[in-house]
């Protein structure tokens, strides 16, 4: 069965993770298809209606809401850790002693599960207890209601999101910034330049790719946040924080209305489709056509 | 002072800055989890405590659920990472060494169906899984944490395949080895470190999901990043206190953490040993 004139063995071997995906994945994608145009609901007769569902959710205000909280969320998690982490890749190039040590500390988020991050911010934010509070205190300021605040616990999630994410933009860029050939960077200080102009025309351009891979991985993952935001506030206070996830889920697995939870679901998929699909095409080109193995 | 100096200083402050800001907050929490609740619950932080284990005897306690939820944590990540191996190894291998056009092109499936955002598939997956009778079971959340990681798995594994030289194969076939013999000797303990690699990504993975598991595990195959939240949910009612909370969250982080630091060191000492060999 082994041998390798046999064509079907190397399909054979491929075959477990394809199916994988097509029993838990594919099939689940289409099925909710078929459910968005359905008033399926658990344990009731259902029936096809057409596009109500879609028409309902694109006139819920509720559903505006989460979509304009979404995007500041995206925005604004993104935005700061596309920032500070490649601030930290390059401020890790100037090289420190014990490196290793820092580097595994700035790490550390990331073997944190959201539920933790959530426990460990829940009691940093707290109102009677929370350290932080007692930091504003002593700088003279005022005590805030960080996580029911309706003009400021939208930021505070989005700071938290940050500083779950940041380690992974680390992660992502910091080996881009150190192959990156140090005699160039000698040649620019033999001519002169500044520390901002080998940023502006050596490092900038050249983690240009990395950056944007990174980038558009963390817009893709951050669309779909969840259970950070969910467990941290509930969506709350009101709607000030409940992304299209929170939305979801409420009206799937609250009012396990199936039908309008699939509806909103094949919604965020082809808002995210246009990112994906263009991400997709170019891993696959750098994988399997520009070092052709055939 | 010259200006490098100042300038080195800055960078000194900035980095420690940052070491604060991200691993600051857990080891406050860690710290925490052995102080008297008479020391978390006051406004002024108490940096001079006397340290105690009353909390982790509180979780003992108290809390089967969470304990019984750590079980389930255990047995579904395990199961993970052996489910993502078994599949991931023997197509990358395909993906590696007998890769033609039409077989990688079906990476573009692996690659596309991962972008999907996992919150969709939840919804018809709930009543599918009744249907089958699977829910509630520790093999969904197995199946699922496996779809969902076998695409990045089988991709990193090819990378490292692609680096090891086909000849070294061929000759053992050479000597008479069989193809699958080829395969367990001489391939898969030189790409040990991908599999490590591997392995550690799905065990982060499956043992901090909080989204699957809320949605399919209801009581039988519940997880511990959801009695995590349970528990935050509960603060202040039933004698819930911070203290035990910070307990939990410290038992549920320590094995990842450790797991991937003891994992990294073994890799730096293999890689230096094989180093030495040449």
């Amino acid at each position: 069965m082994f041998t390798l004139r046999h064509r079907a063995v190397p399909w054979l071997l491929v075959s477990p993770p394809l199916i994988l995906l097509t029993i838990i994945v594919l099939i689940p994608e289409i099925v909710a298809l078929v459910l968005s145009f359905t008033n399926f609901a658990l344990g009731r007769s259902w029936r096809f209606v057409g596009f109500e569902n879609y028409g309902r959710i694109l006139t819920d205000p509720a559903f505006w809401s989460a979509f304009r909280v979404n995007v500041v969320f995206v925005i604004g998690a993104v935005a700061l850790e596309m920032a500070a982490g490649l601030f930290l890749a390059c401020l890790l190039a100037r090289r420190f002693a014990l490196q290793g040590l820092w580097v595994t500390l700035l790490l550390a988020p990331m073997a944190m599960s959201p539920a933790v991050t959530a426990v460990i911010w829940s009691y940093l934010l707290s109102f009677n207890i929370g350290p932080i509070n007692y930091l504003m205190g002593l700088a003279g300021l005022e005590r805030q209601e960080w996580l029911s605040s309706l003009s400021l616990t939208l930021w505070v999630v989005i700071f938290v999101e940050f500083w779950a994410a940041l380690p992974y933009v680390v992660l992502m860029l910091y080996p881009a910034r150190t192959i990156l050939p140090q005699s160039l960077y000698e040649a620019a200080s033999i001519d002169g330049a500044s520390g901002w102009t080998k940023f502006r025309y050596i490092t900038w351009p050249l983690m240009m790719p990395a950056f944007t891979v990174a980038l558009i991985f963390r817009i893709m993952i951050t669309i779909r946040a969840f259970g950070l935001v969910w467990i941290l506030t509930g969506g709350g206070p009101h709607r000030a924080t409940e992304i299209i996830s929170i939305y979801l889920y409420k009206i799937g697995f609250r009012y396990w209305q199936f039908g309008a939870a699939a509806a909103i679901a094949w919604l965020v998929l082809l808002l995210t489709a246009a990112i994906a699909a263009h991400q997709v095409w170019r891993m696959y080109r750098r994988m399997f056509v520009e070092h052709r193995p055939w | 002072m010259p200006i490098s100096r100042i300038q080195r200083l800055l960078e000194w402050a900035a980095l420690l800055f940052f070491v604060a800001v991200l691993a600051g907050p857990i080891a406050v929490t860690v710290v925490s989890s052995f102080k008297f609740e008479r020391d978390i619950f006051t406004y002024v932080p108490v940096v001079a405590f006397a340290p105690t284990l009353a909390n982790y005897a509180d979780l003992l306690r108290d809390w089967p659920k969470f304990w019984s939820a750590m079980a389930n944590s255990a047995v579904i990540t395990l199961g993970s990472v052996v489910l993502v191996l078994a599949a991931a190894l023997p197509a990358a291998y395909a993906y590696s060494r007998f890769a033609t056009r039409r077989l990688g092109l079906t990476t573009l499936f692996l690659l596309a169906v991962r972008m999907f955002p996992p919150l969709i598939i939840t919804v018809p997956l709930f009543p599918i899984f009744t249907g089958v009778g699977l829910d509630d079971t520790h093999l969904a959340l197995v199946l699922l944490y496996g779809a969902f990681q076998v695409s990045m798995a089988t991709l990193m594994l090819k990378t490292f395949i692609d680096a090891v030289p086909a000849e070294l194969e061929e000759a053992a076939m050479i000597d008479g080895c069989s193809r699958p013999q080829a395969f367990f000797r001489i391939l898969l303990p030189a790409i040990r470190p991908g599999i490590v690699a591997s392995a550690i990504f799905v065990t982060i993975f499956a043992w901090n999901d909080y989204l699957f598991a809320l949605v399919i595990a209801v009581e039988r195959s519940v997880t511990t990043p959801v009695v995590l939240g349970e528990m935050l949910g509960m603060i202040g009612e039933n004698n819930v206190g911070w203290g035990t909370v910070f307990a939990a969250a410290t038992v549920q982080m320590l094995p990842v953490m450790g797991f991937v630091w003891t994992v990294q060191r073994q890799m730096l000492r293999g890689a230096a040993a094989e180093g030495v060999k040449g």
